[in-house]
């Protein structure tokens, strides 16, 4: 009896060692953000601010650079920024658990971009009846309307720009196939009605097939290729992101089959380089930087009682093959290297 | 008599040649050649997985719920060395470390359940978790892109011009693992420890090596997966390989292995990783949503352990 | 006197206790605000999830089975429920009929459990790619809720005492008792610890196997619902690694691998446990990927010292 209680308690003791171990470092590389909003010289108050930042996963490229740009406007205005990502966009109630942790550990200010538009409205109107004022970015949650403030793109904005150039470059005619991401999700179906809505408008652009990616590159992939297989005649490809966009170059490449045109969205790195070498057509940038910085530079100036903007706009560039050398020296001269 | 050991021997091989049968009547596309070399192309990366998976579960210890993250950390640490202008001598050294690395993490895992006696499922799925965040942080993010034209040969190239290499890599390490297996003392040894551990005991076997052996085995051949992967993706980023585990345990189970060890084949591995993505396709090419696959999986998966239990009987 | 002896007979005698006490302590050192009612009610409406799907793994490993759908068939059931809702139904109604799916899917497992020597794993498994598949046909992703009300299942309170907890406490109070003073518990532990035993002495070993996937299938159904009603939502993939989550709660909480030992509030504490971590890392700020590493670190840790004790007696 006393053996296993001496044992076990070593046991928690090493894990609790581990566990304090561990800190939570976050990167911060230098976010390289052109003309990152307004604002001069550091909020003067002498408070640390914990301003909470949502990403909806901690791996992927996306959001890692918009913690970057996040943290890089933390260590400018003095404030402390704390990253909150699940593993996965899927894992909504992950997110809904760690804001209502974050609101029991004393957050000033949350900026948080939802996994599920839906989920999170009771967990905002929790952090807003405990007097905690909400950004939104990347993607809008309709039905919650107390945030302070939106940043981002208008998601059927951009998908309807970046398209139209598609449709524009083929002189308005051809077969389209959309490899949507997660159907249920609120920035998918915003983006995917961006493509239908322009089928409309040129009645010579055909959509033949919808499949879901879940914008995830090897998902992408795997239905790409049957995509490919089961249609022979296919001039664009419309993908929710620049990852799942990657999966279906790879696809086509590697079937073999060319003449097909390729569009992402988000303007990472990755699809600007494609961009770059011809095997990407186009991609727009959502300006992942800046939607950290100012979702951190909006909540500051709040809480300092500033006036701040109902919206703030990222990103807008598309990228093409004549400027996505230009793009990437500006944004990511580190990339790939 | 005959015809129940006929059908117990190659019961797999006739469901596999009725599913086929099935699906090309139901879609006279599916026999085109251009057809059948995509699906052996997108059945080569989960045979190689299951074959590591086969070496593991020989064993009777349990199932490797890490090969997926042992196949996303090995690329993505590999992949630096994997470059397009890196030179040949570089991409070697690639693979050789991404096989270290998966060994090492099948070293772990055969240590801790075969010393320790600790249960696989839950030991791997340990591991699993630590493994795939070391990827996560090791990548932090990032995509590396643009690998040496002799991966990209092996991911997506074409040999004697009409065949995916991939398949051939896939059947050449199919025809290794069938050997070592067949006719190698350890990989004899392997399903001695699963099928009788207490008479491999007696007979002065180590079965801790031979736990460790079958592990390491997985892990490596997960390593070699993830390289092979590198070049049909394009791409290393720390997410990949996440669902591998469940396919490759489906793969397995549908191509015969025992779940109490001693008992499966390289070639099993080959069958069930052929007849799951005959039926993926088959749904394709008739436009049956890709949301039945999990079903169609499921159930042909109790069809075919079904089928061995009653025949065994 | 008597009351405390026979209280601390009940104290299980796993160490998840410990580790909780641990944590606890620990957490309320580092973080402010962590002992608050707030804070309370908050991990107890995140770890109810896992308390039910605790069960689940604490019920197929005391009978030496292994239940790996129980993920699957939690996000079925609210699946259809939701769907039903979304179709007219009152609540009542709706997650009526999502128990009815939950119970079709159980019945499969329980009769290729109890009637056929199919290992549980692949029947789990099987049954797992059949259940997610099966939600996502009904609608290929997230279903909303139209009902307010229903949220009230997982935010709701009595007598500030958040619902959840209220459901799992009677859950677990219930079940102690069938357990430890019914003849069904009697024979759940038999089938479990000796099966020829449980035969010879008379016990339906069948009909004992089912039932537990059918009580499994209920017991996944509500942590279904409850799930659903934190987000309003029911989506086919929400239940996914649960499983695994829960059978790692119920090791940590002493649930013995090989059937027929244990006490079911062991899992209640294994679940707890894992909340509580969880609910304290994020508290600190520690990126998911740390807290994996933590969590696969410690169950390495606990499993091994949990044999270590074993074969110290």
């Amino acid at each position: 009896m006393m053996k296993k209680t001496t044992l076990t308690m070593a046991a928690i003791l090493t894990a609790a060692a581990v566990m304090t171990g561990c800190t939570s470092s976050a990167p911060t590389a230098p976010a390289s953000s052109a003309a990152a909003g307004s604002d001069t010289a550091a909020a003067a108050s002498g408070e640390s601010y914990k301003i909470g930042v949502f990403t909806k996963d901690s791996t992927t490229a996306f959001w890692r650079y918009v913690v970057q740009g996040a943290m890089a406007k933390g260590e400018e205005l003095g404030v402390e920024v704390i990253e909150y990502a699940p593993a996965s966009y899927t894992d909504s109630a992950g997110q809904l658990s760690m804001v209502e942790d974050s609101i029991s550990a004393g957050v000033d200010a949350i900026c948080i971009a939802s996994c599920d538009s839906t989920a999170i409205v009771p967990a905002l109107e929790k952090a807003t009846a405990a007097g905690i004022p909400v950004v939104i970015f990347n993607t809008l949650v309709p039905d919650f309307k107390d945030n302070i403030t939106f940043v981002g793109v208008d998601n059927y904005d951009a998908s309807y720009r970046v398209t139209e150039e598609l449709i524009k470059a083929h002189d308005g005619k051809g077969n389209l196939v959309i490899l949507e991401g997660d159907p249920a999700g609120y920035q998918n179906i915003e983006r995917t009605r961006a493509v239908t809505d322009l089928a409309e408008k040129y009645p010579d652009v055909n959509i033949i097939t919808r499949q879901p990616g879940y914008a995830n590159r090897e998902k992408s992939m795997n239905a790409m290729e049957n995509i490919l297989q089961a249609y022979s005649d296919i001039d664009m490809v419309w993908a929710i992101n620049d990852v799942a966009a990657m999966g279906c170059v790879q696809a086509i490449e590697g079937a073999g089959r060319t003449g097909i045109d390729v569009i992402g969205i988000d303007g990472t790195p990755e699809g600007a380089t494609a961009a770059k070498d011809g095997r990407l057509k186009f991609t727009i940038d959502q300006g992942p930087f800046d939607q950290g910085a100012m979702s951190v530079q909006a909540a500051v100036d709040y809480l300092n009682g500033k006036e701040i903007e109902e919206n703030y706009a990222t990103g807008g560039t598309i990228v093409g093959t004549d400027n996505a050398d230009a793009f990437l020296q500006e944004f990511y001269p580190d990339f790939n290297k | 008599m005959k015809g129940k050991d006929f059908l117990m021997k190659y019961s797999r091989i006739v469901i596999l040649v009725l599913i086929m049968a099935g699906v090309s009547i139901a879609s006279p596309d599916f026999l085109k050649p251009s057809n059948l070399l995509n699906v052996a192309r997108q059945s080569s990366m989960l045979l190689i997985m299951s074959l590591g998976m086969t070496c593991a579960m020989l064993l009777g210890r349990g199932v490797d719920m890490s090969i997926g993250a042992t196949l996303s950390l090995t690329s993505c640490v590999a992949a630096g060395f994997l470059r397009s202008n890196d030179t040949v001598g570089s991409v070697l050294i690639g693979i050789v470390i991404a096989l270290v690395i998966g060994m090492f993490i099948g070293l772990i895992n055969g240590v801790l359940i075969s010393y320790l006696h600790l249960p696989a499922i839950l030991v791997t799925y340990g591991v699993r978790e630590i493994i795939r965040s070391v990827a996560f942080f090791y990548m932090d993010g990032d995509i590396i892109s643009g690998f040496h034209k002799f991966v990209m040969f092996m991911g997506s190239g074409f040999a004697f011009g009409a065949i995916p290499t991939q398949i051939i890599i896939a059947l050449v390490l199919t025809a290794a693992t069938a050997w070592m297996l067949k006719h190698t003392r350890m990989g004899r040894e392997l399903y001695v420890v699963g099928a009788n551990p207490s008479a491999a005991k007696f007979s002065g076997l180590k079965a801790e090596k031979s736990v460790i052996l079958g592990f390491v085995l997985s892990g490596a051949l997960a390593a070699l997966a993830g390289i092979v992967y590198l070049g049909r993706l394009g791409a290393a980023e720390a997410e990949i390989g996440n669902q591998f585990h469940f396919q490759c345990v489906s793969a397995v189970a549908i191509g015969g292995i025992s779940f109490a060890g001693g008992a499966g084949s390289a070639w099993g591995a080959v069958i069930g990783a052929l007849i799951l993505n005959i039926l993926i396709n088959g749904m394709n090419l008739l436009n049956i949503s890709s949301y039945w696959q999990g079903t169609v999986n499921g159930v042909i998966i109790i069809v075919a352990v079904l089928l061995d239990y009653v025949v065994r009987k | 006197m008597k009351l405390k002896s026979s209280l601390l007979k009940k104290l299980p005698s796993s160490g998840a206790i410990y580790g909780i006490i641990l944590f606890v302590l620990c957490f309320s050192l580092v973080i402010p605000n962590y002992f608050t009612l707030h804070n309370i009610s908050n991990i107890a409406r995140q770890s109810a999830v896992l308390c039910f799907i605790s069960m689940c793994s604490c019920l197929a490993i005391l009978t030496n089975q292994t239940d790996l759908s129980c993920g699957a068939i939690s996000s079925f059931a609210a699946c259809v429920a939701a769907k039903a809702m979304n179709g007219g139904c009152s609540v009542l109604v709706g997650c009526l009929i999502g128990l009815l799916a939950a119970l079709a899917i159980g019945a499969i497992n329980g009769v290729l459990a109890g009637y056929t020597e199919i290992p549980t794993f692949i029947i789990t498994l099987a049954t797992m790619n059949i259940a997610e598949s099966l939600g996502m046909v009904l609608q290929g992703g997230t279903i909303h809720i139209p009902y307010e009300s229903f949220k009230l299942l997982s935010e709701g309170n009595i007598l500030y005492i958040p619902i959840p907890a209220l459901l799992v406490a009677a859950l677990y109070i219930a079940m102690n008792y069938i357990l430890k003073h019914r003849k069904y518990g009697t024979y759940l532990y038999a089938v479990g610890g000796k099966e020829d035993a449980a035969w010879t002495s008379g016990i339906n070993v069948k009909r004992m196997k089912l039932s537990v996937y059918l009580i499994n299938a209920v017991l996944a159904a509500c942590a279904g619902f409850i799930y659903a009603a934190r987000l309003s939502a029911a989506n086919p993939s929400q239940g996914n690694g649960l499983e695994l989550n829960g059978i790692c709660a119920a090791v940590l909480g002493g649930i013995v691998l090989g059937g027929g030992r244990g006490n079911v509030f062991g899992a209640l504490l294994g679940a707890i446990a894992i909340s509580i971590l969880r609910n304290g890392m994020n508290m600190l700020g520690f990126r998911i990927l740390t807290q994996m590493m933590v969590i696969g670190f410690i169950l390495i840790v606990i499993l091994a010292l949990d044999v270590a004790k074993k074969e110290a007696k």
